[in-house]
């Protein structure tokens, strides 16, 4: 408890990613062909900030935070949380750095144990990180009300809930170990528009009340620009593009964030979409992407906006 | 307009265990003619899949069909046997289940997957059935060679785009998409959806596409039946959706989107408690729009972050 106390008021960011890089070996029999998921990141989070990461499918958005979460091994680069490597964490200081830093998984369906029942996750969750709370039964139930559910769910096995609600059962595990960090990937991508709001009010009141620092992997632009104070755009699993929700969207200067901004769906377009003005798009993006000197170039200084770009783009 | 391809008609679906007893759908009927882009939203938990799998007959244990018929080209799907099921599931209907990211087998290389899925309905040789695995791919926007790959190689939209594409490997009758995009970034959402869209087009199938996105669902439904509770409350042609709901959970479902331009406005989607009980049959309000009757208020909303 003193511990996290000192952390939490200790000086420097929650995270600081610094030329992080991972790639993985796809198994075609002849061409051991290298996919690289994230190329050179840096990201830095401030304590009680909180990043959307978005980017189209495959990316790298579940990789970065599952490098967090120290399910996967970065080939290079650093990463610190509050002031520490992590690379170094061993046996009791792993187990520690868990329940400090949870995640929301993308998927609720393979991330739920099917053979327990609600209330048993929620229990070991209790016992492993609060083991202080006497009454659990009236704690789960406050947990699962946060989310929008009945206690009825508690005595449910996961495969008894419809997606949304085991996504909300994944949410409440992780409140249940009280962390200072949160992956959220994808949290809220099975949630109707109504419980959706509801969870990333509940998501920006635990900041508030409580400091907690949020990463918030999504590809739904409006709710990132909703609930985030920064996005950070990656595209082939570099960020192109970061700064200032409002900012950033309002002035998309990556051709790749314009195109993901132009994209979002709009009920009172008449057509799907402009092919040849996306085949423009796409091609700048290829030619942005492959240029050899990249660079990042400050779009407002005042809202930390800045682009990944070749100098002569710039212009 | 042509015969209809699905009648659910009167559907009602009930969970019973010892502890308790979940009506998963109460009472729900809708068509979906040849060609038709048909939608169906509601809040989580509102009985979508549980349709969705009644269509199939995937229901399991402790589910029980209490109520209601399936007709599929006037055939009663719930009277089928097993063979018959056989023959028709795949060929005919198609289904991308919610789970579609972790439907995928996960010792068997993609490529195989495909490979079984078409010889085992349609026949033909490996190297026929691998060709057209490639094509499907490409549909997807994704690169041929990850048929090489095992699923847990593969990003989450990535393992939900090949589910989509191995449901349109034998040109189904009907297509069942259960949210089928949650994982992919606007960009390729759309770029899928509108292929799905030109083989429809092509080929004449028709939807049935489950969703919570509601302006996605605006943009790719002919018409759009929206849920609560297990039941039916507005039914409605897209188009007068839009700007025509009268139901006060449609109005909220279509207030509560958060914009991408001008102030952030704190929302708070279905104002806490707002219950909709015992809700009606739905009655006819002229023009294909079908509304049950309610008596709460719209909710308000818009106080500035
Ligand atoms: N274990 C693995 N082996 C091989 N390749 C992998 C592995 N895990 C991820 N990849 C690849 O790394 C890239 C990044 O994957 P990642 O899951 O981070 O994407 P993502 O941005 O989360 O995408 P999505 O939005 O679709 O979930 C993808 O091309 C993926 O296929
Ligand atoms: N096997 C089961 N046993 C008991 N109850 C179940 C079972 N499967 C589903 N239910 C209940 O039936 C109701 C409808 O579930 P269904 O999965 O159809 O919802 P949904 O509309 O698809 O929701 P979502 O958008 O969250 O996926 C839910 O309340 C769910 O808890
Ligand atoms: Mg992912
Ligand atoms: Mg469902």
């Amino acid at each position: 408890m003193t511990s996290t106390a000192i952390q939490r008021t200790a000086v420097g960011p929650a995270v600081r990613i610094r030329s992080l890089s991972k790639s993985f070996t796809s198994s075609a029999l002849f061409s051991r062909k290298k996919i690289p998921a994230l190329r050179d990141i840096d990201l830095e989070m401030q304590r009680g900030e909180i990043v959307a990461l978005v980017g189209e499918s495959g990316s790298g958005k579940s990789t970065l935070a599952r490098c967090l979460a120290l399910l996967e091994t970065p080939d290079s680069g650093e990463v610190l949380v509050n002031g520490k490597d992590i690379a170094g964490l061993k046996g009791a200081a792993v187990r520690k750095y868990r329940s400090e830093v949870q995640m929301v998984f993308q998927d609720p369906f393979g991330s739920l144990n099917p053979t327990f029942r609600v209330e048993h996750i929620l229990e070991r969750a209790l016992a492993l990180h609060q083991p202080e709370i006497k009454s659990k039964r009236s704690e789960m139930a406050k947990l699962v009300s946060t989310v929008g559910l009945s206690p009825d769910v508690l005595s449910s096995f996961p495969h008894e809930l419809s997606g949304g609600q085991r996504q909300r059962i994944a949410i409440a595990r992780v409140l249940a170990a009280k962390p200072s960090i949160i992956l959220a990937d994808e949290p809220t991508s099975m949630l109707d528009v109504s419980v959706r709001i509801g969870v990333l009010n509940l998501l920006h009141k635990l900041r508030d009340e409580h400091g907690i620092t949020i990463l918030y992997v999504t590809h739904d632009l409006a709710s990132a620009r909703y609930l985030s104070d920064r996005i950070a755009v990656l595209n082939e699993g570099r960020i192109v593009e970061s700064g200032e929700s409002v900012q950033l969207l309002d002035h998309p200067s990556h051709p790749y964030t314009q195109l993901l901004v132009g994209a979002v769906p709009d009920p009172d377009r008449d057509s799907s979409f402009d092919a040849p003005k996306r085949a423009a798009l796409r091609e700048q993006i290829q030619r942005w992407s492959t240029s050899a000197n990249l660079q990042k170039h400050i779009i407002d200084e005042s809202s930390q906006h800045w682009v990944l770009a070749d100098e002569s783009e710039m212009t | 307009m042509s015969v209809p391809v699905l009648e659910v008609q009167d559907l009602t679906v009930e969970y019973v265990s010892d502890e308790r007893a979940v009506r998963g759908a109460d009472r729900v009927s809708f068509t979906i003619h040849s060609g038709e882009i048909f939608g169906l939203a509601g809040e989580s938990g509102c009985g979508k899949s549980t349709i969705a799998n009644s269509i199939m007959r995937l229901l399991k244990d402790p589910a029980r069909i209490s109520n209601g018929k399936v007709l599929f080209d006037g055939t009663d799907v719930l009277g089928m046997d097993e063979a018959a099921l056989r023959a028709w599931r795949w060929n005919n209907v198609a289904m991308v289940f919610q789970s579609a990211m972790n439907s995928l087998n996960p010792v068997t290389r993609i490529g195989e997957q495909f490979i079984d899925v078409i010889r085992t309905h349609r026949g033909g040789t490996r190297a026929a059935a691998l060709h057209r695995a490639h094509e499907l791919l490409k549909m997807v926007r994704i690169d041929p060679v990850r048929l090489r790959a095992y699923p847990h190689q593969l990003s989450g939209g990535q393992r939900q785009r090949i589910v989509i594409a191995m449901a349109c490997a034998l040109n189904p009758r009907l297509l069942i998409l259960d949210e089928p995009t949650t994982a992919l970034d606007v960009v390729v959402q759309q770029e899928i959806l509108e292929q799905i869209r030109e083989l429809q087009n092509e080929l004449g199938f028709a939807i049935l596409f489950i969703t919570h996105d509601m302006s996605l669902m605006l943009e790719l439904s002919d018409r759009i039946g929206i849920m609560y509770g297990g039941r039916i409350v507005e039914l409605a042609p897209a188009t007068t959706l839009r700007h025509g709901s009268r139901h006060p959970y449609t109005q909220a479902l279509l207030g509560a989107f958060p914009p991408l331009h001008g102030p952030r406005v704190k929302l708070t989607g279905l104002a806490e408690g707002t219950k909709f009980t015992n809700i009606q049959d739905l009655e006819d309000t002229g023009e294909g729009h079908w509304v049950a009757p309610s008596d709460q208020p719209v909710l308000s909303q818009g106080e500035l972050l």
